[in-house]
């Protein structure tokens, strides 16, 4: 089961690389409007998921018989003061969360040193959370649920 | 501003996201919940029992990509990104943001629209437009301004 999440990850990694996604100049030519492609991506992987997802729930189990647990995700504070810090770092590291890793694989060195923030930026947000959560109004910090 | 049409591949834009839809509603179906790859990473920082496996399993095919893309003969190219520095500073608003937020452009972007969830559209808009702001004040102010 386990090589079957590898094989998976292999291929999300595999089409990040390629469509541009883990490509700064991509990133860039995204976010000024010059290079469309992106956005094609990301709204074809939509409305593919969507109907996928829906017919997923509609089962109502997994391929190994397992109950379907999709939770919604709340609305809070955090949505958007977290994307729009999100966004810029986007924005000055040419990476989200799944190029990053990407990008350690194709061998760029540099992409390690956004790693490591982003691991730190995760750590400090799980050791000043219950300070935020009033203030966001954020959901309970669960464990081990395959939220964002 | 122009936009670089020798750079947009509508067909191969669609076949991208079409897989990036496919894979998506496979992990769905394997797994049973909507994941994206910060919350995927972010939990291993929490980690609990039987929930480590599969993380990390799909963690090193994300890794691994590059490998496949190499064995299909097209390697990816390496573009020079943000100096270390920056890089790091832009990890920590990525890692930190995307907790706050409760996901990043998988989780949010393609998994939560996908499921049809308002908050993730929210989000998405927001980390959208965040990167569009910050790019364009970079490249188009920043840039000019300082000669390069």
């Amino acid at each position: 089961m386990t090589a079957v999440y590898v094989a998976l990850g292999t291929i999300f990694g595999f089409i990040l690389s390629r469509s541009g996604a883990a490509d700064y100049d991509f990133i860039q030519g995204m976010f000024l409007f010059t290079n469309l492609q992106l956005y094609g991506i990301i709204g074809a992987a939509v409305l593919v998921g969507a109907p996928g997802i829906w017919w997923i729930k509609q089962r109502g189990r997994t391929l190994t018989g397992r109950k379907i647990e999709i939770e919604l995700k709340p609305l809070h504070g955090g949505n958007i003061t977290g994307g729009v810090l999100f966004g810029i770092g986007w924005s000055l590291a040419g990476m989200c969360p799944g190029p990053i890793l990407v990008n350690i694989g194709e061998g760029k060195i540099y992409a390690l040193a956004a790693f490591a923030g982003a691991l730190a930026g995760a750590g400090v947000f799980g050791t000043i959370y219950q300070r935020l959560q009033r203030p966001f109004a954020l959901p309970a910090l669960k464990v081990g649920t395959g939220e964002g | 501003m122009t936009i670089d049409w020798a750079a947009f591949t509508p067909y191969a834009s669609l076949f991208g996201g079409v897989l990036i839809g496919i894979s998506a509603a496979m992990l769905v179906l394997l797994n049973g919940r909507v994941a994206g790859v910060s919350g995927i990473v972010g939990s291993l920082l929490r980690p609990t029992a039987g929930d480590v496996a599969w993380r990390v399993a799909f963690i090193v095919g994300l890794l691994s990509a590059t490998l496949l893309a190499t064995i299909v003969g097209r390697p990816p190219t390496i573009t020079v990104s943000a100096g270390y520095p920056l890089l790091i500073v832009a990890g920590l608003l990525v890692g930190f943001g995307t907790r706050l937020a409760g996901g990043c452009t998988s989780g949010h972007g393609i998994f939560g629209l996908a499921n049809l969830e308002r908050p993730s559209l929210i989000t998405t808009i927001t980390f959208m437009a965040a990167g569009i702001v910050t790019t364009q004040i970079v490249y188009r102010v920043i840039f000019p301004l300082a000669g390069l």
